[in-house]
């Protein structure tokens, strides 16, 4: 039985740079191929052995009680009122959200260059498709934070409507930070060492096992310019209450500083995605 | 609308630098920004050597020019050997990249099918890859649904559809994954010489999927060495060389004119795999011999790499043998082709081994002509010894290399046929043909 060619099938145009022209409807008609992506992830990941999937957990569960620990109790530094692991907690969870998407948007290209390098598709899909998996991993992690902080009466129940926004603006900046690494991992391959050692140093530089009010005053807006310094101050203070202030100045600083990111984190990785195959 | 893909000079240009090498680690890269921002500071024009990188670097053309027309339902062959541009000319056409120049206007849906599984997770089953991998290939997620059924019936492997593929043979992987690329729907099909894989029975299903795929309507870009299966299924053929178009028109015609290649072009000349002559870097020996070193040579005695089909081939190795041996040492050769099927070992006659002295030794293998097919062969060098059990005294792999090549002077046993004859060997053998009734 003969198909009928359809009658007004749309020219496909292959010409240098005409790839960029209709890549974003490309990007909306391979939602398809998006959604399988991030299954296929976590298909992979549920069937990864139980000590798998404790792995997941036990490394930031590990994390936050050293933090506790060495912030709270060797070195006593003030939690205004709160529990310090809590503290810790809030802390870790934007934190983990955003290195974890940082490092997986960083090796995304690398990790499918069998199917970057076979097949088309607007490049962006694979990034996005590594957000995903991590968003899912971060919603347990939130359930639990609630539990537990339900469970040590600072809940703020109040501050759950910001909760969405905080995880999206965590979202996009890692994003704007895993994009760059992306491309710079595929054209250079030495740059997969740098990315852990530069979060390491991330880690302290943000407020993750300490409060930001500890920061000296005349130091703020520098220190602010960390984007993840006005993430993080927002996530306790809306998330834990009173007891946690929120540096006003700091936070437009880190959304400019995120906006700056993304922006050109997208611009380079769209420069460079034509050239990605050559590189593989 | 009368053409499905129409092609208007593409060009495709790679900038190969003359170190040999990209800059490919970021600690390069930024000493490289840093110097120029350092040279920038200064005054430009005193330093020299800074636009360095844009000189060294040479264009090379991996399509040079490419032009060409397919109607609907009209298959077109690509061939050419490696390196003459047809994988850049797919990588296109599936835009997995763009063309430095020219145009390419195609219409009709279009997939690409350049490697079979594509995407194929080893630890999700059957049935979750064939999800993943249709939707890959661009099939809609309802379409695979609707023909997950045929898919798997096509596989033939119904019974481990629940199971993860990494436990899959290598043949069952092949069969499902060309199971969801054959039903994929496309108006036209890019197919990379995917149909190598799986066996023969396996193959020739899938090429009959293929031709039945074109009986409706569809067009078929395919790319392959495989002469027999591009007759059989395209009626007109590209034959590249060097990134341009060499000849273009019936495939009969391209074929013809691709035989008449010469199978080496210069850059495999200088392959090092290509080698005519082996002298150890390291010791191969025991404490009774050592091999000193090989080659193979012409009938003139000349050390030459490649080898008429016609005229014999002479493989020949030196040893020396340090100790008054009490036992025989057997020289010997074993001859395998570039996909590692041993095609043979040979070795001397018995009245011709003795037991040497201590001295150095030249042994000396004549291939006949018109033994071994055209092709590239590599040669394992071994002495031995059988006395009460074997020691091998010395064994070098794969220390020869050298090719066989039909330059078509003989041509008394060719029939008039002008294409690749398959196989290993080529024998001139002993026939009768009679009229018996």
């Amino acid at each position: 039985m003969p198909k009928p060619l359809s009658e007004n099938a749309h020219a496909t145009v292959i010409e240098a740079g005409h790839l960029a022209k209709d890549y974003w409807r490309d990007m909306w008609q391979h939602r398809e191929f998006l959604q399988e992506l991030i299954l296929r992830d976590l298909r992979v990941r549920y069937k990864q052995t139980l000590i798998g999937v404790a792995w997941v957990a036990l490394r930031p569960l590990v994390t936050l009680l050293i933090f506790s620990f060495v912030f709270g109790t060797v070195a006593s530094m003030a939690s205004n009122g709160l529990p310090y692991p809590l503290l810790v907690f809030a802390g870790m969870l934007p934190w983990t959200l955003f290195s974890n998407i940082v490092i997986d948007v960083s090796n995304s290209i690398l990790g499918n260059s069998s199917i970057v390098g076979k097949i088309y598709f607007p490049r962006l899909l694979v990034p996005c498709a590594a957000v995903g998996i991590n968003l899912v991993d971060y919603a347990v992690s939130c359930l639990l934070f609630m539990l537990f902080a339900m469970a040590s009466g600072v809940f703020n129940g109040r501050g759950l409507f910001l909760l969405p926004l905080l995880t999206l603006w965590t979202v996009l900046l890692a994003f704007g930070f895993g994009l760059w690494g992306a491309a710079l991992n595929v054209r250079y391959r030495d740059f997969r060492h740098l990315v852990p050692f530069l979060l390491q140093i991330g880690i302290y530089i943000s407020p993750v096992g300490y409060s930001a009010t500890l920061v000296p005053e005349r130091f703020k807006i520098l220190y602010s310019l960390n984007p993840m310094v006005g993430i993080i101050d927002m996530f306790r203070w809306s998330q834990l209450g009173s007891a946690s202030q929120v540096y006003l100045p700091g936070m437009f600083v880190s959304i400019g500083v995120t906006i700056f990111f993304l922006w050109t984190g997208l611009r380079y990785f769209r420069k460079v995605e034509t050239m990605f195959v050559d590189y593989l | 609308m009368s053409y499905a893909v129409k092609a208007e000079s593409v060009s495709k240009t790679y900038h190969i630098s003359h170190k040999g090498r990209k800059v490919t680690s970021f600690r390069e890269a930024v000493e490289q920004r840093l110097r120029r921002l350092q040279a920038r500071l200064r005054l430009r024009a005193l330093l020299p050597g800074e636009k360095e990188d844009l000189a060294g670097t040479e264009p090379y053309k991996a399509l040079d020019d490419v032009s060409f027309e397919i109607a609907h339902g009209q298959n077109l062959a690509v061939i050419g050997q490696n390196g003459a541009g047809k994988s850049t000319l797919l990588k296109i056409l599936s835009r997995i990249t763009e063309p430095s120049t020219g145009r390419i206007t195609i219409h009709g849906r279009i997939s690409s099918l350049l490697e079979v599984g594509t995407g194929f997770h080893p630890e999700l089953t059957g049935r979750e890859n064939i999800f993943l991998n249709g939707t890959i290939l661009g099939m809609p997620r309802g379409e695979i649904k609707k023909k997950f059924d045929e898919i798997v019936d096509f596989s033939e492997i119904e019974k481990f559809i629940d199971t993860p593929v990494k436990y899959y043979s290598s043949g069952m992987y092949v069969r499902l994954a060309f199971a969801v690329a054959a039903h994929l729907d496309p108006e036209i099909l890019i197919l990379d010489e995917v149909l190598a894989v799986g066996d023969l029975r396996f193959q020739q299903k899938c090429l009959q999927k293929m031709q039945y795929v074109q009986k409706e309507g569809r067009t078929i870009i395919f790319v392959s060495h495989n002469m027999q299966s591009v007759v059989q299924l395209c009626p007109q053929a590209i034959l590249l060389e060097k990134g341009r178009i060499r000849c273009f028109g019936p495939t009969a015609n391209a074929i013809k004119e691709y035989m008449g290649l010469p199978l080496l072009t210069e850059t495999d000349n200088k392959l090092p795999d290509v080698m005519a002559v082996f002298q150890p870097d390291k010791q191969f020996g025991d404490a009774c011999a050592e091999l000193v070193e090989a080659c193979v040579r012409d009938t003139a005695g000349n050390i030459s790499a490649t080898h008429a089909i016609d005229k014999p081939i002479y493989l020949e190795m030196r040893y020396r043998v340090f100790a008054p041996a009490d036992r025989y040492l057997v020289p010997n050769f074993h001859i395998y082709n570039m996909e590692n099927i041993l095609i043979g070992v040979v070795n001397p006659a018995n009245d011709i081994i003795e037991s040497y002295g201590p001295g150095l030794y030249t042994a000396t293998c004549q291939i006949p002509s018109h033994l071994l097919n055209d092709g590239v062969f590599r040669v394992m060098l071994a002495l031995s010894s059988f006395q009460d059990y074997v020691i091998i005294h010395f064994s070098a792999p794969y220390a020869l290399t050298f090719e066989v090549k039909d330059d078509l002077t003989d041509l008394s046993y060719r029939n008039g046929y002008m294409q690749s004859i398959p196989g290993l060997v080529r024998p001139q053998l002993q026939w009768t043909v009679e009229r018996t009734t």
